[in-house]
Protein backbone atom coordinates (compact mmCIF):
# COMPACT_ATOMS: atom_id res chain seq x y z
CA UNK A 1 0.00 0.00 0.00
CA UNK A 2 1.68 3.17 -1.18
CA UNK A 3 -1.13 5.68 -0.83
CA UNK A 4 0.41 7.69 1.97
CA UNK A 5 -0.81 11.17 2.79
CA UNK A 6 2.49 12.94 2.17
CA UNK A 7 4.07 12.40 -1.25
CA UNK A 8 7.60 13.01 0.09
CA UNK A 9 7.16 10.42 2.83
CA UNK A 10 5.70 8.00 0.34
CA UNK A 11 8.70 8.45 -1.95
CA UNK A 12 11.09 7.79 0.92
CA UNK A 13 9.22 4.67 1.89
CA UNK A 14 9.20 3.46 -1.70
CA UNK A 15 12.92 4.06 -2.05
CA UNK A 16 13.67 2.13 1.14
CA UNK A 17 11.61 -0.79 -0.10
CA UNK A 18 13.18 -0.65 -3.54
CA UNK A 19 16.62 -0.62 -1.90
CA UNK A 20 15.62 -3.90 -0.26
CA UNK A 21 14.96 -5.38 -3.74
CA UNK A 22 11.21 -4.84 -3.61
CA UNK A 23 10.38 -4.76 -7.31
CA UNK A 24 6.77 -3.72 -6.67
CA UNK A 25 7.99 -0.61 -4.88
CA UNK A 26 10.28 0.26 -7.78
CA UNK A 27 7.37 -0.34 -10.15
CA UNK A 28 5.37 2.21 -8.17
CA UNK A 29 8.23 4.72 -8.50
CA UNK A 30 8.20 4.22 -12.27
CA UNK A 31 4.44 4.64 -12.47
CA UNK A 32 4.68 7.81 -10.42
CA UNK A 33 7.42 9.49 -12.45
CA UNK A 34 7.42 8.04 -15.95
CA UNK A 35 5.09 10.64 -17.47
CA UNK A 36 7.02 13.58 -16.01
CA UNK A 37 10.36 12.14 -17.07
CA UNK A 38 9.13 11.21 -20.54
CA UNK A 39 7.56 14.62 -21.16
CA UNK A 40 10.84 16.30 -20.26
CA UNK A 41 12.96 13.87 -22.27
CA UNK A 42 10.70 14.16 -25.32
CA UNK A 43 10.96 17.95 -25.19
CA UNK A 44 14.73 17.53 -25.09
CA UNK A 45 14.83 14.72 -27.69
CA UNK A 46 12.45 15.06 -30.64
CA UNK A 47 12.37 11.38 -31.66
CA UNK A 48 9.54 9.59 -29.85
CA UNK A 49 11.33 6.25 -29.96
CA UNK A 50 14.63 7.65 -28.73
CA UNK A 51 12.85 9.63 -26.01
CA UNK A 52 11.12 6.48 -24.81
CA UNK A 53 14.40 4.55 -24.89
CA UNK A 54 16.11 7.27 -22.86
CA UNK A 55 13.24 7.33 -20.38
CA UNK A 56 13.61 3.58 -19.95
CA UNK A 57 17.36 3.99 -19.57
CA UNK A 58 16.73 6.58 -16.86
CA UNK A 59 14.75 4.05 -14.84
CA UNK A 60 17.16 1.21 -15.54
CA UNK A 61 19.99 3.35 -14.15
CA UNK A 62 17.86 4.37 -11.22
CA UNK A 63 17.12 0.69 -10.57
CA UNK A 64 20.76 -0.32 -10.65
CA UNK A 65 21.82 2.59 -8.44
CA UNK A 66 18.90 2.71 -6.04
CA UNK A 67 20.94 1.17 -3.22
CA UNK A 68 23.37 4.05 -3.18
CA UNK A 69 20.65 6.70 -3.37
CA UNK A 70 20.54 8.84 -0.26
CA UNK A 71 17.60 11.00 0.60
CA UNK A 72 19.60 14.23 0.65
CA UNK A 73 18.08 14.99 -2.75
CA UNK A 74 14.48 14.25 -3.59
CA UNK A 75 13.68 11.30 -5.80
CA UNK A 76 12.29 13.76 -8.34
CA UNK A 77 15.59 15.68 -8.47
CA UNK A 78 17.61 12.48 -8.73
CA UNK A 79 15.55 11.07 -11.61
CA UNK A 80 15.60 14.35 -13.53
CA UNK A 81 19.34 14.57 -13.00
CA UNK A 82 19.85 11.13 -14.52
CA UNK A 83 17.48 11.98 -17.40
CA UNK A 84 19.16 15.34 -18.04
CA UNK A 85 22.60 13.77 -18.26
CA UNK A 86 21.34 11.08 -20.62
CA UNK A 87 19.65 13.67 -22.85
CA UNK A 88 22.74 15.84 -23.06
CA UNK A 89 24.96 12.86 -23.81
CA UNK A 90 22.50 11.79 -26.51
CA UNK A 91 22.38 15.31 -27.91
CA UNK A 92 26.16 15.47 -28.14
CA UNK A 93 26.36 12.09 -29.84
CA UNK A 94 23.63 13.03 -32.29
CA UNK A 95 25.23 16.35 -33.16
CA UNK A 96 28.51 14.61 -33.81
CA UNK A 97 26.97 11.98 -36.05
CA UNK A 98 24.29 14.03 -37.81
CA UNK A 99 25.31 17.63 -37.44
CA UNK A 100 22.04 18.73 -35.83
CA UNK A 101 19.23 17.36 -33.69
CA UNK A 102 15.92 16.97 -35.49
CA UNK A 103 12.91 19.02 -34.46
CA UNK A 104 9.72 18.06 -32.75
CA UNK A 105 8.00 19.73 -35.66
CA UNK A 106 9.96 17.83 -38.30
CA UNK A 107 7.99 15.50 -40.55
CA UNK A 108 8.42 11.82 -39.75
CA UNK A 109 7.92 8.71 -41.82
CA UNK A 110 6.46 6.88 -38.87
CA UNK A 111 2.69 7.30 -38.84
CA UNK A 112 2.41 6.19 -35.23
CA UNK A 113 5.04 8.68 -34.13
CA UNK A 114 3.26 11.44 -35.98
CA UNK A 115 -0.03 10.57 -34.32
CA UNK A 116 1.57 10.64 -30.85
CA UNK A 117 2.95 14.10 -31.47
CA UNK A 118 -0.38 15.55 -32.47
CA UNK A 119 -1.41 18.33 -30.14
CA UNK A 120 -4.71 17.56 -28.44
CA UNK A 121 -7.02 20.55 -28.81
CA UNK A 122 -10.73 20.49 -28.18
CA UNK A 123 -11.31 23.91 -29.68
CA UNK A 124 -13.08 23.42 -32.98
CA UNK A 125 -12.48 26.91 -34.33
CA UNK A 126 -10.42 26.07 -37.46
CA UNK A 127 -8.60 29.40 -37.56
CA UNK A 128 -7.63 29.20 -33.92
CA UNK A 129 -6.69 25.55 -34.36
CA UNK A 130 -4.38 26.51 -37.19
CA UNK A 131 -2.87 29.35 -35.16
CA UNK A 132 -2.27 27.09 -32.17
CA UNK A 133 -0.67 24.45 -34.34
CA UNK A 134 1.56 27.02 -35.99
CA UNK A 135 2.48 28.45 -32.60
CA UNK A 136 3.24 24.97 -31.28
CA UNK A 137 5.44 24.31 -34.29
CA UNK A 138 7.28 27.57 -33.79
CA UNK A 139 7.72 26.83 -30.10
CA UNK A 140 9.21 23.42 -30.89
CA UNK A 141 11.54 25.04 -33.39
CA UNK A 142 12.60 27.79 -30.99
CA UNK A 143 13.23 25.25 -28.22
CA UNK A 144 15.25 23.09 -30.60
CA UNK A 145 17.50 26.02 -31.42
CA UNK A 146 18.33 26.75 -27.78
CA UNK A 147 21.64 25.46 -26.40
CA UNK A 148 21.19 22.37 -24.21
CA UNK A 149 21.97 24.26 -21.01
CA UNK A 150 19.28 26.87 -21.63
CA UNK A 151 16.73 24.36 -22.91
CA UNK A 152 17.20 22.16 -19.84
CA UNK A 153 16.55 25.02 -17.43
CA UNK A 154 13.55 26.50 -19.22
CA UNK A 155 11.91 23.07 -19.61
CA UNK A 156 12.48 22.16 -15.98
CA UNK A 157 11.13 25.50 -14.75
CA UNK A 158 8.36 26.47 -17.12
CA UNK A 159 7.18 23.08 -18.34
CA UNK A 160 7.88 20.79 -15.37
CA UNK A 161 7.38 23.45 -12.71
CA UNK A 162 10.47 22.63 -10.65
CA UNK A 163 11.80 25.29 -8.23
CA UNK A 164 15.12 27.07 -8.77
CA UNK A 165 16.99 25.10 -6.10
CA UNK A 166 15.99 21.72 -7.51
CA UNK A 167 17.06 22.82 -10.98
CA UNK A 168 20.38 23.99 -9.57
CA UNK A 169 20.88 20.51 -8.09
CA UNK A 170 19.92 18.82 -11.35
CA UNK A 171 22.08 21.05 -13.53
CA UNK A 172 24.93 21.15 -11.03
CA UNK A 173 25.24 24.92 -11.09
CA UNK A 174 24.64 27.80 -8.67
CA UNK A 175 21.20 29.32 -8.18
CA UNK A 176 22.27 32.55 -9.88
CA UNK A 177 23.31 30.60 -12.96
CA UNK A 178 19.88 28.95 -13.11
CA UNK A 179 18.22 32.38 -13.02
CA UNK A 180 20.45 33.84 -15.70
CA UNK A 181 19.99 30.78 -17.93
CA UNK A 182 16.25 31.03 -17.47
CA UNK A 183 16.29 34.70 -18.42
CA UNK A 184 18.47 34.05 -21.48
CA UNK A 185 16.30 31.11 -22.58
CA UNK A 186 13.08 33.08 -22.24
CA UNK A 187 14.57 36.09 -24.00
CA UNK A 188 15.75 33.90 -26.88
CA UNK A 189 12.35 32.22 -27.16
CA UNK A 190 10.58 35.60 -27.02
CA UNK A 191 12.77 36.94 -29.82
CA UNK A 192 11.85 34.02 -32.08
CA UNK A 193 8.18 33.86 -31.13
CA UNK A 194 7.44 37.60 -31.04
CA UNK A 195 5.90 37.69 -34.54
CA UNK A 196 3.49 34.91 -33.53
CA UNK A 197 2.59 36.35 -30.14
CA UNK A 198 0.90 39.50 -31.42
CA UNK A 199 -2.57 38.36 -30.42
CA UNK A 200 -1.47 37.02 -27.03
CA UNK A 201 0.95 39.65 -25.71
CA UNK B 1 9.02 63.17 -17.88
CA UNK B 2 10.07 60.76 -20.61
CA UNK B 3 13.80 60.00 -20.51
CA UNK B 4 15.89 60.47 -23.62
CA UNK B 5 17.20 57.45 -25.55
CA UNK B 6 20.63 57.19 -23.93
CA UNK B 7 19.20 57.43 -20.41
CA UNK B 8 16.50 54.93 -21.32
CA UNK B 9 18.96 52.43 -22.79
CA UNK B 10 21.30 52.47 -19.81
CA UNK B 11 18.40 52.09 -17.41
CA UNK B 12 16.73 49.43 -19.56
CA UNK B 13 19.74 47.13 -19.52
CA UNK B 14 19.71 47.13 -15.72
CA UNK B 15 15.99 46.48 -15.60
CA UNK B 16 15.81 43.97 -18.45
CA UNK B 17 17.82 41.31 -16.61
CA UNK B 18 15.21 41.42 -13.83
CA UNK B 19 12.21 40.91 -16.07
CA UNK B 20 12.27 37.11 -15.97
CA UNK B 21 12.22 37.09 -12.17
CA UNK B 22 9.67 39.91 -12.20
CA UNK B 23 7.33 37.66 -14.17
CA UNK B 24 7.93 34.84 -11.68
CA UNK B 25 7.27 37.22 -8.79
CA UNK B 26 10.55 36.23 -7.13
CA UNK B 27 12.12 39.69 -6.89
CA UNK B 28 12.46 41.53 -3.61
CA UNK B 29 9.83 44.19 -2.94
CA UNK B 30 12.38 46.94 -3.68
CA UNK B 31 13.45 45.37 -6.98
CA UNK B 32 9.84 44.79 -8.05
CA UNK B 33 9.04 48.41 -7.24
CA UNK B 34 12.03 49.58 -9.34
CA UNK B 35 10.87 47.44 -12.28
CA UNK B 36 7.27 48.65 -12.08
CA UNK B 37 8.39 52.25 -11.84
CA UNK B 38 10.52 51.76 -14.96
CA UNK B 39 7.76 49.98 -16.86
CA UNK B 40 5.37 52.91 -16.44
CA UNK B 41 7.82 55.07 -18.42
CA UNK B 42 9.33 52.60 -20.88
CA UNK B 43 7.26 51.27 -23.75
CA UNK B 44 10.02 48.96 -25.00
CA UNK B 45 10.44 47.15 -21.69
CA UNK B 46 6.66 46.98 -21.19
CA UNK B 47 6.36 45.29 -24.58
CA UNK B 48 9.16 42.91 -23.65
CA UNK B 49 7.39 41.96 -20.42
CA UNK B 50 4.13 41.31 -22.26
CA UNK B 51 5.85 39.13 -24.85
CA UNK B 52 7.88 37.26 -22.26
CA UNK B 53 4.73 36.58 -20.24
CA UNK B 54 3.03 35.25 -23.37
CA UNK B 55 6.06 33.05 -24.06
CA UNK B 56 5.99 31.65 -20.54
CA UNK B 57 2.25 31.07 -20.82
CA UNK B 58 2.81 29.22 -24.08
CA UNK B 59 5.43 26.99 -22.47
CA UNK B 60 3.22 26.25 -19.47
CA UNK B 61 0.24 25.36 -21.63
CA UNK B 62 2.25 23.22 -24.05
CA UNK B 63 0.72 19.77 -24.58
CA UNK B 64 2.25 17.03 -22.47
CA UNK B 65 3.54 13.78 -23.88
CA UNK B 66 3.10 10.39 -22.29
CA UNK B 67 4.74 7.02 -22.77
CA UNK B 68 3.34 4.41 -25.10
CA UNK B 69 1.17 1.54 -23.86
CA UNK B 70 4.07 -0.89 -24.12
CA UNK B 71 6.44 1.18 -22.01
CA UNK B 72 6.07 -0.69 -18.72
CA UNK B 73 6.31 -4.15 -20.32
CA UNK B 74 9.44 -3.14 -22.24
CA UNK B 75 11.00 -1.60 -19.13
CA UNK B 76 10.37 -4.67 -16.99
CA UNK B 77 11.83 -6.85 -19.72
CA UNK B 78 15.00 -4.77 -19.45
CA UNK B 79 14.96 -4.80 -15.65
CA UNK B 80 14.69 -8.59 -15.71
CA UNK B 81 18.15 -8.70 -17.26
CA UNK B 82 19.63 -6.49 -14.54
CA UNK B 83 20.62 -7.56 -11.05
CA UNK B 84 20.50 -4.49 -8.82
CA UNK B 85 22.62 -6.17 -6.15
CA UNK B 86 25.47 -6.64 -8.63
CA UNK B 87 24.99 -3.56 -10.73
CA UNK B 88 25.27 -1.20 -7.80
CA UNK B 89 28.98 -2.09 -7.53
CA UNK B 90 29.37 -0.47 -4.13
CA UNK B 91 32.64 -1.19 -2.33
CA UNK B 92 32.56 -2.70 1.21
CA UNK B 93 33.88 0.55 2.71
CA UNK B 94 31.25 2.49 0.79
CA UNK B 95 28.54 0.11 2.08
CA UNK B 96 29.79 0.61 5.64
CA UNK B 97 29.72 4.37 5.16
CA UNK B 98 26.21 4.21 3.71
CA UNK B 99 25.04 2.02 6.57
CA UNK B 100 26.31 4.50 9.15
CA UNK B 101 25.00 7.39 7.10
CA UNK B 102 21.51 5.94 6.93
CA UNK B 103 21.55 5.07 10.63
CA UNK B 104 22.80 8.53 11.53
CA UNK B 105 20.30 10.23 9.24
CA UNK B 106 17.39 8.34 10.68
CA UNK B 107 18.43 9.19 14.24
CA UNK B 108 19.67 12.74 13.97
CA UNK B 109 18.87 14.12 10.52
CA UNK B 110 20.82 14.36 7.32
CA UNK B 111 23.77 16.48 8.51
CA UNK B 112 25.12 13.99 11.03
CA UNK B 113 26.03 10.86 9.06
CA UNK B 114 29.70 11.72 8.59
CA UNK B 115 30.04 12.53 12.28
CA UNK B 116 28.28 9.31 13.31
CA UNK B 117 30.64 7.37 11.07
CA UNK B 118 33.64 9.03 12.66
CA UNK B 119 32.36 8.50 16.21
CA UNK B 120 31.70 4.85 15.44
CA UNK B 121 35.29 4.54 14.24
CA UNK B 122 36.52 6.10 17.50
CA UNK B 123 34.39 3.70 19.53
CA UNK B 124 35.69 0.67 17.66
CA UNK B 125 39.28 1.86 18.05
CA UNK B 126 38.82 2.35 21.80
CA UNK B 127 37.20 -1.06 22.25
CA UNK B 128 40.03 -2.75 20.40
CA UNK B 129 42.63 -0.86 22.45
CA UNK B 130 41.11 -1.52 25.89
CA UNK B 131 40.15 -5.16 25.28
CA UNK B 132 43.71 -6.47 24.88
CA UNK B 133 44.31 -8.80 27.87
CA UNK B 134 47.59 -8.29 29.69
CA UNK B 135 48.53 -5.18 27.74
CA UNK B 136 49.11 -1.80 29.36
CA UNK B 137 46.45 0.71 28.49
CA UNK B 138 47.69 3.10 25.81
CA UNK B 139 45.10 5.50 24.52
CA UNK B 140 47.03 8.01 22.47
CA UNK B 141 47.53 6.46 18.98
CA UNK B 142 44.04 5.15 18.26
CA UNK B 143 42.06 8.30 19.14
CA UNK B 144 44.52 10.36 17.16
CA UNK B 145 43.87 8.30 14.04
CA UNK B 146 40.14 8.22 14.71
CA UNK B 147 40.11 11.93 15.33
CA UNK B 148 41.77 12.44 11.96
CA UNK B 149 39.09 10.32 10.34
CA UNK B 150 36.40 12.46 11.96
CA UNK B 151 38.05 15.60 10.62
CA UNK B 152 38.43 14.10 7.18
CA UNK B 153 34.79 12.99 7.15
CA UNK B 154 33.55 16.40 8.23
CA UNK B 155 35.86 18.16 5.81
CA UNK B 156 34.75 16.02 2.88
CA UNK B 157 31.11 16.62 3.78
CA UNK B 158 31.71 20.33 3.87
CA UNK B 159 33.42 20.25 0.51
CA UNK B 160 30.54 18.44 -1.15
CA UNK B 161 27.42 19.00 0.93
CA UNK B 162 25.23 17.82 -1.90
CA UNK B 163 27.26 14.91 -3.12
CA UNK B 164 25.11 12.32 -4.80
CA UNK B 165 26.90 8.99 -4.68
CA UNK B 166 24.20 7.35 -6.76
CA UNK B 167 24.62 9.84 -9.55
CA UNK B 168 28.39 9.64 -9.18
CA UNK B 169 28.21 5.91 -9.71
CA UNK B 170 26.34 6.32 -12.92
CA UNK B 171 29.35 7.43 -14.93
CA UNK B 172 27.02 9.10 -17.36
CA UNK B 173 29.56 11.51 -18.67
CA UNK B 174 32.41 10.07 -20.61
CA UNK B 175 35.68 11.73 -19.78
CA UNK B 176 34.36 13.46 -16.69
CA UNK B 177 37.44 12.74 -14.64
CA UNK B 178 38.79 16.27 -14.81
CA UNK B 179 35.89 17.83 -12.93
CA UNK B 180 34.76 14.76 -11.02
CA UNK B 181 31.14 15.71 -11.63
CA UNK B 182 28.52 13.67 -13.45
CA UNK B 183 26.74 16.80 -14.55
CA UNK B 184 28.11 17.89 -17.90
CA UNK B 185 27.65 21.62 -17.40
Amino acid sequence: MFALGNAMVADTALVQRAQANDRAAFNEIVLRYKSKVFNFVHRMIPSVQDAEDLTQETFVRAYTSIRSFQSRASLNTWLFRIATNLCIDYSRRTRKSQGMVTSLSQETDDEESERERDIPDHDYDPQRLLLNKELGTQLDRALRDLPDKLRTVVLLYDVEGLPYDEIAAIAGCPLGTVKSRLFNARAALRDKLAPYLAGRA
Amino acid sequence: MIPNNSQENSHCSGIRILLSEYIDNTLSARQAWDVEKHLTNCGACSKEVREMKATVQLLRSAPRFDTSDGFMAALHARLDTVDPTLAAAVSPWRRLHLWFSNAGASLYGSRVPALSFGLAAVTIALVVTFNRPGQPVTVAPAPAIASDSVHISIASSANSPFSDPAADNLELRSGASSSGSTVPF
